[in-house]
């Protein structure tokens, strides 16, 4: 402030105007001219010294020289400090004082020297001065341009920057509010599809329906910044769901009922979606609950519709699908199981169209392909995926619908069914089979099984109760012979029907695979049929057992109003077609088949099981061996009532005429009654008995024991005749059996024919050997012959009186014979027929020979005339029966006349005789042959007796 | 089988041949009409079992052939029947006229207490009639016979038949008229424990023909 001070004073003194700049001065501040006054004031000081001396410029030059350089140093130098040191130890004030006018004179002429230096400058000062100002003045003018301009700049700012960003601010803001708008318009539209949306899957339009849902998200996802749509995306989120639930029971829809058009919205739907894997998988597993569902509600149906159940009606749903078919009965059994089948055919149906289909695009997409090259590759796999997952579907589905269907039918009971209606259930699965050959190929094993369980369970019911009808029908046989027409055959019977013309096996089963040829079944049957309806509609109301074919004369066995020869052509020309030799033919035209009721029902009963063969195909060889059972039993009752009877006669016969029957027949007739009949004094039921029946008893009216009635001949001859017819039939049927029976069985067929039907005709013999015994007093004429003396010595000319009697008694009987055979003949009932008789004459010449034998070979003692008379009692005896009876061979003749020769052989000859004949001899016999003959030595005798003992003990 | 009734009647169909008789008794067992159908030969044979006043009832029923030349082998069949349905066919005046010979055979052969219904069939053929209901009425109650009018091929009265004649037995056995213990009756116990007893009962008299059986094993 002071140095203010001095300088304005300075200024006033020195008398300079500088009122213009100090004015315009004040206005700057002080700090910018604070240097300029320091300046001013060192140079008013050094003026104030130069006034004192006045020197010339040389001694001022030396003065200015003299001074110590020190002086002239700038910097903080204490000059003071300095000069005092320069002082001596004793201060001399001359010195000092010379010091001091030194350093004053030094001092006056540095300050005149400043000073002249200062005024030599001044102009130039003043000059610099003046521009110094002058630059002020420029510079305070530029200074408030600079103000003012900055003034008027933040006036501009002020007044235009603010407003117009205002205006832009506003601008973008509208633009945004019309995007924001535009936004919230299609928000708005987003949620309005919703509606939409739910109107295209009602209308089914499931590819649009998903289109429009994806767009949807798209757009979505492209305003997600808005807090709104987050919430409209979880939405559509939930909508796409929902969506594909729609679809996902759309495809269920699809799965029970194909539908080309839905199908492949739903393909379309489902590759927009990219889940065209799931499509199938979910196809499938919609397909398996299908079926399920449909098999689980089909039978629930019915089990309610049937079972009366007001209160507990809900029960029955929960069962398990098993055990609600136990719950099924024998009423709706049927029909539930076509609708079962028929339910099951359209789930195939529907299996089929989609595999179809995927062909179809296959097709498609190849030629596309083609055209395209690439960029399909992963349609090419889920296509490949689709393919290989059908068609392992295939299989699968099958075993679902063979374990539903099989479940169902293992569940009943089906044995107390009637046939026919058995048949049909066969005939349904059978078609379920040929559906399934041709859905996948499969054997159907399942369901094979099951009907063969079941038809092994129905048929040995069956033929259970058969069994035991037959039994009843036994015992109530009056063995007479039913008076059918000489030109009766089986194929009059109305069982026999399916041996000519037109194959029930053709007309049932086989219908599905005729109609179709090698064609596929799914092709035949349009939309709303399927091969099950064809057995509700065409075979329900035909009878099965019928054929279907018009009554025809030849059925009728009693139609008597047309003559025979007609009859018998119609019949030829009926069984003319026929490949295999009719059976008929074999007989003779003349005479009648010989058949008792019981043997009708066995024939009618033997048509039905054949019929039952062809139909239960998977049993055949069970009904067979049932078939032979019904022959079986009438087989062993023949012999039970009729072969058996031999309490009258001697021991030693019955010995030799139970060997009569083969040892073949023996063998089966014990075979029968171990396997078939019951055993009388098992109290206990095996299991094994359950399939056998009691053994019958003849019935009370059938005489076959009193002479009048010829021991029962005409009865005994119908039974075995009735037998041999039978057995000619079963014959003449095995052309028809034997392909019925699996090829590894055909072993059973053989031997049951063999071993059993063949040897049949043997019985005759068997039975007629009962009567045989009892038309001649056998007993008598063996003790006449015991009478006779044969050690005679003359030759005699007329034969024994026993031969008489034998014939007598021959004679009666052959004329009891012809009466009867002319009675039954004339009463049209039973002829006897000429095997028969054959047969008996046979019986009756072996018993009399063996008899005759015996009667020889009671002779204790015999001479070579005795041996002449009987054999001369023989030849008279041979002689009258060859009249008698037009057998030949006898039986058993050269027994008798061999026996008689060998009294004559020779001792040599006799032991070679005697080895080949023994067989044919009883110990018996030969001992008392050896006894009689006396020509042999004693030893000989002895030898030979041995040899009879040794083989009488053998045998 | 393992049938279980309480008693088995033996039932026989008899009558003039073409008069129906198999048709009534298919239209019995199987309950529909055979349209096609044969003169019977011989005999045939159906059975059912019926409901009759509570009890199971087996019908084992002969079902004989009507032509003339098949009586001889049909007639063992009526030893002890103890049921019978006479059947004539309503338009055919022969075969009414022939229902005495045919009541004299049943009535002979037969068990002396059989039950005969007689059944005019083809009743469905109204105005082919030959015989009155009145007529056939008469006849019936003059020869102590029950008396219907069916037809095989509506069904009409044809189980009603059976059952009526079923009836009348069982009533018998329970008023004890008919002893069912006693052979020819016709009549059988069911039951199986019953059976057995029943057997037990016969073993004695029967003995002579069982042990023809037995003694002759082959």
């Amino acid at each position: 402030m002071d140095i203010k001070e001095k300088l304005k004073s300075f200024i006033d003194k020195q008398k300079i105007s500088l009122k213009a700049p100090v004015q315009a001065a004040e206005f700057v501040t002080s700090d910018e001219f604070e240097g300029r006054t320091a300046v001013t004031a060192q140079f008013l000081r050094s003026a104030s010294g130069l006034k004192d001396h006045l020197l010339t410029p040389q001694a001022e030059q030396a003065v200015i020289d003299s001074i110590e350089s020190l002086y002239f140093e700038s910097g903080n130098v204490d000059v003071g400090e300095h000069e005092l040191q320069k002082f001596p130890d004793v201060a001399d004030v001359h010195i000092i004082n010379g010091m001091r006018s030194r350093l004053r004179k030094q001092q006056t002429i540095v300050s005149r020297r400043v000073s002249d230096l200062i005024m030599q400058k001044q102009g130039l000062c003043s000059k610099e001065m003046e521009r110094v100002t002058e630059l002020q003045k420029e510079v305070i003018k530029g200074v408030s341009l600079c103000v003012e301009g900055r003034n008027k700049l933040a006036q501009g700012r002020s007044q235009f920057t603010s407003a117009s960003l205002g205006i832009l601010a506003n601008y973008s803001k509208r633009q945004k509010i019309a995007s924001v708008i535009r936004s919230l318009r299609m928000i708005r539209t987003l949620q309005m599809t919703d509606v939409q949306l739910q109107s295209l899957l009602k209308a089914e339009d499931y590819p649009g329906a998903i289109q429009l849902l994806l767009e949807c998200q798209k757009a979505a996802a492209t305003f997600k910044h808005f807090t709104c749509i987050s919430e409209l995306s979880t939405k559509l989120q939930d909508t796409l769901e929902g969506a594909e639930e729609q679809l996902d029971v759309a495809l269920a829809r699809v799965a029970a009922n194909f539908n080309s058009a839905n199908y492949e919205k739903l393909q379309i739907a489902y590759g927009l979606l990219g889940k065209t894997q799931t499509l199938m998988d979910q196809l499938h597993m919609h397909l398996t609950s299908h079926i399920h569902n449909s098999a689980f509600t089909i039978v629930l149906g019915y089990v309610e519709l049937y079972n009366n159940t007001s209160g507990s009606g809900s029960s029955f749903s929960k069962l398990q699908y098993s055990e609600l078919c136990k719950y099924v009965n024998e009423e709706s059994f049927l029909p539930c199981l076509l609708d079962l089948s028929k339910c099951m055919w359209n789930v195939l149906k529907s299996y089929r169209n989609i595999i179809k289909w995927h062909e179809n695009e296959e097709k498609v997409a190849e030629e596309d392909d083609s055209s395209d090259g690439e960029g399909n590759t992963e349609a090419a796999t889920s296509r490949k995926y689709a393919k290989q997952k059908l068609e392992h579907g295939l299989y699968r589905l099958w075993q679902d619908v063979q374990a539903k269907v099989r479940t169902f039918i293992l569940a009943s009971d089906l044995s107390h069914f009637k046939f026919d209606d058995f048949l049909r259930i066969l005939d349904v699965i059978n078609k379920l089979i040929d559906v399934g050959e041709s859905f996948c190929g499969s054997k159907s094993e399942t369901l094979r099984e099951s009907i063969k369980k079941q038809s092994i369970n129905y048929f040995r019911n069956h033929h259970r109760a058969r069994m035991e009808e037959l039994h009843m029908f036994l015992e109530n046989e009056g063995w007479e012979a039913c008076p059918v027409k000489s030109t009766f055959s089986i194929h009059q019977l109305m069982e026999y029907r399916f041996l000519k013309g037109k194959d029930l096996l053709s007309v049932l089963t086989h219908t599905l695979s005729s109609l179709t040829g090698n064609k596929d079944v799914f092709d035949l049957f349009s939309r709303e049929s399927s091969p099950f309806d064809i057995t509700a509609e065409e075979t329900i109301e035909e009878d099965i057992m019928a054929n279907g074919e018009p009554l025809t004369l030849s059925d009728d066995d009693s139609d008597d109003d047309v003559p025979d020869e007609l009859k018998r052509d119609f019949v030829d020309e009926q069984t003319g077609e026929l490949p295999q030799p009719h059976p008929r033919r074999k007989l003779d035209h003349g005479k009648t088949s010989i058949v008792t009721n019981t043997t009708l029902t066995i024939l009618r009963l033997i048509g039905k099981y054949i019929q039952m063969m062809k139909l239960l195909q998977p049993i055949a060889f069970d009904v067979m061996i049932c078939l032979s059972h019904l022959f079986d039993y009438y087989l062993y009752s023949v012999f039970m009532f009729f072969g058996t009877h031999f309490s009258f006669l001697t021991h030693q016969q019955r010995g030799d005429l139970e060997q009569n029957p083969s040892r073949r027949l023996r063998g089966s007739l014990k075979r029968i009654q171990d396997t078939l009949i019951l055993n009388p004094e098992a109290c206990q039921e095996e299991p094994s008995d359950q399939d056998k029946v009691e053994s019958p008893s003849l019935s009370p009216v059938v005489d076959i024991t009193s002479s009048e009635s010829i021991y029962g001949l005409p009865v005994r001859v119908v039974a075995v005749e009735s037998l041999a017819f039978l057995a000619a039939q079963l014959e003449a049927l095995h052309c028809h059996i034997e392909p019925l029976i699996p090829q590894q069985r055909r072993t059973f067929l053989q031997q049951f024919y063999t071993g059993t039907v063949k040897i049949t005709p043997e019985i005759r013999q068997h039975v007629y050997t009962a009567v045989a015994a009892q038309v001649i007093d056998y007993d008598g004429i063996l003790n006449c012959m015991g009478s006779v003396k044969w050690d005679i010595n003359d030759l005699m000319s007329q034969h024994s009186q026993y031969v008489d009697v034998l014939l007598r008694q021959l004679q009666v009987w052959y004329s009891q014979l012809i009466l009867t055979m002319r009675l039954e003949e004339m009463s049209r009932v039973s002829p006897i027929p000429s095997e028969a008789c054959t047969a008996l004459w046979e019986c009756i010449v072996r018993i009399t020979n063996r008899t005759l034998l015996e009667g020889f070979a009671g002779a204790r003692r015999c001479t070579n005339e005795g041996r002449s008379l009987m054999q001369l009692d023989y030849q008279q005896f041979l002689m009258k029966l060859e009249c008698l009876t037009s057998v030949r061979p006898l039986p058993d003749r050269h027994l008798v006349e061999t026996y008689i020769k060998a009294y004559y052989l020779p001792e040599g000859a006799l032991e070679e005789w005697l080895q080949q004949n023994r067989g044919n001899y009883s110990s018996r016999q030969l001992t008392a042959l050896v006894a009689t003959m006396t020509h042999i030595s004693k030893r000989t005798r002895q030898k030979i007796a041995a040899i009879v003992e040794e083989s009488g003990k053998k045998t | 089988m393992s049938e279980s009734y309480d008693f088995l009647f033996k039932f026989l169909v008899i009558g003039s041949a073409g008069t129906g008789k198999s048709c009534l008794l298919h239209q019995f067992i199987e309950g529909k009409f055979k349209a096609e159908s044969n003169h019977t030969i011989g005999v045939e044979f159906g059975s059912k079992i019926v409901n009759v006043g509570g009890k199971s009832v087996k019908l084992q029923i002969w079902d004989t052939a009507g032509q003339e030349r098949f009586r001889s082998v049909t007639r063992s069949y009526y030893r002890g029947a103890a049921g019978a349905l006479l059947v004539y066919d309503l338009t055919s005046r022969d075969s009414y006229n022939a229902l005495g010979n045919w009541l004299g055979d049943a009535r002979t052969l037969a068990s002396p207490n059989i039950m005969i219904l007689c059944v005019g069939n083809k009743k469905d053929l109204e105005e082919e009639r030959q015989v009155t209901f009145m007529e056939a009425s008469r006849f019936a109650q003059e020869n102590e016979l029950m008396f219907m009018e069916a037809s095989a091929l509506t069904g009409e009265n044809v189980e009603e038949a059976f059952l009526k004649c079923a009836k009348s037995i069982l009533a018998k056995i329970e008023t004890g008229e008919l002893d069912p213990e006693r052979i020819g009756s016709g009549i059988q116990y069911g039951d199986a424990t019953l059976r057995r007893l029943n057997r037990a009962n016969n073993q004695r008299p029967k003995a002579g023909t069982e042990c023809m059986g037995s003694s002759c094993r082959i």
